[in-house]
Order: structure tokens, then sequence, then C-alpha cells
């Protein structure tokens, strides 16, 4: 493998650290833009929730959908980040996701517990996401919640 | 660019991620000597729901008044994305989440959802906030409350 020295290592992990921030972030704040733009075309999407997308349109189209009526909160912690190449790392990070949404006039909520599964490359200078499965080993919900949701309109 | 080493620049993105970890334990503790010594003097606060801090010691007395007597709080921060305008100025941006308990009763009043978007400085050596704004994403009162429980 094309080896990282110490600081070279220090800076990729800095940077896919980063990408996670600013991937949580504009998921809970619904910035598309800034979503899509930290994932590469080819990416692929594995959540048991709805299922395998094979690019980040795809995934954009999908994540739009199923997010714009939520509110959602993503917090991501403690990475175990390893590098394949110095141009290709697999990260493993724990998770706690929470989504409200109204229905019939009342609050509900899913709440759940799980790790991120990711592959992200370096491309053009820059680190993006190529993968991300989401396992989930713990989920509660509000009583009589339904999830994924139906949404009043 | 910011004319940092990347040494230097991973040592000054330590040194602010150190900054906020002793400002969420300083906030929990109510340890408000150390709590100011975090901040410029001339930093500013503006969080939703309440006038703009436009002084340190302005924030204090205030903090102080909501959260000194009768609340335990809890906050915890996530996943920092922080940019350098130069060696000495940085912007961050930081996931948070928070609790607010009567300490009395132990009633859970308020569990948060947000983002904090802070500014800092370094000044005689030492990095130190100078502005910070809290935006929320979710706020949900009393969310334990018998009424909600039916929910």
């Amino acid at each position: 493998m094309d080896a990282l020295s110490g600081i070279e290592k220090l800076m990729a992990l800095d940077a896919i650290e980063r990408l996670k921030a600013q991937r949580d972030r504009a998921a809970d704040t619904k910035d598309w833009a800034l979503y899509e733009s930290l994932h590469a075309p080819d990416h692929v999407s594995e959540n048991g929730d709805y299922g395998r997308w094979t690019s980040a349109a795809e995934m954009i189209a999908n994540v739009k959908r199923s997010m714009e009526s939520l509110v959602t909160l993503h917090h991501s912690h403690t990475p175990i980040i390893e590098f394949e190449t110095s141009t290709r790392a697999r990260c493993i990070w724990a998770m706690e996701g929470m989504s409200f949404w109204q229905h019939s006039g009342q609050e509900r909520w899913f709440h759940a517990f799980g790790h991120y599964f990711e592959t992200c490359e370096k491309r053009d200078g820059r680190w993006v996401y190529t993968s991300r499965s989401l396992k989930y080993y713990h989920t509660r919900r509000s009583p009589g919640a339904e999830w994924p949701p139906k949404i009043d309109q | 660019m910011t004319g940092m080493s990347d040494i230097e620049y991973l040592l000054a993105l330590e040194e602010i991620k150190l900054l906020k970890a002793r400002r969420d334990q300083a906030i929990d503790t109510k340890n408000w000597a150390l709590y100011r010594s975090l901040h410029a003097d001339d930093h500013i606060s503006h969080n939703d729901g309440h006038p703009r801090w436009e002084t340190a010691d302005v924030m204090i007395e205030s903090v102080k008044a909501l959260l000194d007597k009768g609340r335990t709080t809890v906050h915890h921060s996530h996943t920092p994305d922080i940019t350098f305008e130069s060696a000495t100025k940085a912007k961050g941006i930081w996931g948070m989440e928070d609790y607010i308990f009567d300490s009395e009763t132990e009633e859970l009043l308020i569990h948060g959802f947000g983002f904090y978007h802070e500014n800092y400085e370094k000044r005689d050596g030492k990095w130190l906030f100078t502005w910070r704004q809290l935006k929320r994403t979710h706020v949900r009162n009393y969310p334990e409350a018998a009424s909600q429980r039916q929910g």
C-alpha cells in the first residue's frame, strides 16, 4: 500500500471526520445540495428501512422524500477509520438517531441506535463517500408510531 | 490560505476542541469562573429565544440567572466542522443535544437539538470564544409529562 506518513494520516482522518460532521448536519438541516456534494456520483447506500440505492442521485431523491416531513437528529460518535490505501478508507461510526413527526395532530417519534458502515475515497484531492450502510441494533418508538411513518399532509 | 503548516493546523484544531469540551463541562458543572475564562471580553452570544448578549460579562450573568439555581443541565456537542480563516481565527459548527431538568422535582423540562455556530480567536497565545449562536432544529418541552405519554 502507498503508505501515509503520520501527519498525512492525521490530516486524512480530520478530513474524513469533517465529512461525517457535514453529512449529519446536511441531513438535519435538510441542506440537500451540501448532502449530495459529499458523495461520489457512484455512491451506494443500503438502509434496512428503505432498501438499496446505487447512485448519489437516486439516494438524494429518496432521502429528500423520506426526510422532508420529519424533524431528524443524527449524532455520530467514536469513529473507527482504517485506510486501505492513501486514498481509500473504511469507517464505522456509532450512531444515535431520532425522528419526529405529526400524526393526527400528535407528536410521534422513532429513536434508533446503531452503526454506520461507510467507505470513502479521495477523488480530485477531496474525500467523498462511496458507500454507506446503516445497521440498527436497537430501536424504540412512541406508542402507536409506524416506521417508516405515514405523515399528515 | 491560513499560512499554517499541517502540524500547526492539527494542534490548533485540538485546542479548539478542548475549548469546546471545557465550555460544555463548565456549563454543566456550573463552574462559572472556568466558563468566563474561555470567552473573550467582547464575546457575543446570540441564542434562539434570547436577546443578544454583547459581552462575556453580560453572557455570564444571563446564563447564571437562567441555569445556576434549580436547573440541572446536559450539553453534548458532536462532530465539529472547523475552518480556519487565519492562524489565529477560526469558525466552527457543532451538532448539539441538551437536556434541562428541574433540580428539585427532577422533571425533564426541555430536550433540545440543534447546531452551535461559533467563532474563535487566538489572543495572547490562547484560543477563546468570540461569538456563538445556537440554532435549534427541535425543542421538546416536557417530553415526559403525563399528557405526552398518552401520545
